[in-house]
């Protein structure tokens, strides 16, 4: 369980900063720029992100309490 | 093969000592394992990699290696981050946008200067604090029983239906004075907060702060001891982040 925790909490850095560096920042926008391909082929929706907080917290819990009452 | 150029961040300005000087590689590594270096304008400078127009993969690993050499300029410079897949042509478009939207990108480097971003999810049981509420509402449950007495299917849909609104707004107006008795908490720490509340039943609020560097032991202890007062309710902090959420820009 215990290692189950460690994976979810890797994903949700990993959803964090998809969401940061996907969803936030500085847009430049304009001719200028050019687009190379679809970026929403990386898009990570915030209601992912918000599900596996949510997962990673649920197992966290479950986690404590087998702990606490074994 | 055409060569593009990917920008990462914008960095520097006129007041901040740790300008990166233009055309010098930097020593941090970019996607596709490429070298990345400065192309500067008046005091500001643009982190760039080049990159070959055909053949570059947009993947959740490129994207992750763009977000790792954001993080690795932020460890020794003051910077606006941008947003993933950010290309030009030429070294000229980006001395253009530099010139272009020079005012705004010294305006907010000097707003994040020496600042770090924290993001704070508070997560709660929904169903708990709903029970919670039911017990403190309890009178209001028999008005309501009353109003919609004697069972029939349309009376009772709308007795489920009010319930669930009445539950809704106490605990919108409950998210709130948590928010409230957070940012009080945190007001000396923060210079800038964002937040949202109710983002899903669980999710009471998710925001995100700007604190300066020195701030940052404070606020991780103020969270801590706050996360021990709501002990129904659970905190998950992240960070320290370059300052994704503060940089209000968006060029055209």
């Amino acid at each position: 369980m215990q290692n189950n925790i460690i994976d979810q909490s890797k994903d949700v850095t990993i959803l964090e900063i998809l969401d940061r560096v996907l969803n936030k920042g500085v847009v430049l926008s304009g001719d200028i720029v050019i687009s190379v391909a679809d970026i929403d082929l990386v898009y990570v929706g915030l209601k992912l992100l918000v599900s596996s907080v949510e997962t990673m917290e649920k197992k966290r819990l479950n986690h404590e309490n087998s702990i606490l009452n074994p | 093969m055409s060569n593009i150029l990917c920008i990462y961040a914008i960095t520097g300005s006129a007041n901040v000592t740790t300008f990166i000087q233009p055309e010098v590689n930097i020593g941090i590594k970019g996607m596709a394992n490429t070298e990345t270096f400065a192309i500067g304008f008046k005091g500001i400078s643009a982190v760039v990699s080049k990159h070959h127009k055909t053949g570059f993969i947009h993947n959740q690993k490129t994207a992750l290696d763009y977000a790792k050499t954001i993080e690795s300029i932020s460890q020794t410079h003051n910077i606006l981050p941008l947003r993933f897949g950010t290309f030009v042509k030429s070294r000229k478009d980006v001395t253009d946008i530099l010139s272009k939207h020079y005012d705004e990108f010294v305006l907010n480097l000097n707003k994040v200067n020496n600042k770090s971003e924290f993001g704070l999810k508070i997560l709660c049981d929904s169903k708990q604090i709903e029970n919670e509420i039911r017990r403190k509402y309890y009178s209001k449950e028999n008005e309501l029983k009353s109003t919609f007495h004697n069972g029939t299917p349309a009376r009772s849909y709308l007795q489920a239906k009010f319930k669930e609104h009445l539950i809704e707004k106490e605990l919108l107006k409950e998210t709130d004075q948590i928010i409230k008795a957070i940012n009080k908490r945190l007001d000396t720490f923060t210079s800038e907060m964002k937040s949202r509340k109710m983002i899903t039943k669980n999710i009471l609020v998710d925001a995100v702060y700007l604190i300066e560097k020195n701030q940052k032991e404070g606020f991780i202890d103020a969270i801590k001891n706050m996360e021990s007062q709501y002990d129904n309710m659970n905190f998950v902090l992240t960070g320290p982040w370059p300052p994704y959420s503060f940089t209000d820009l968006t060029t055209k």
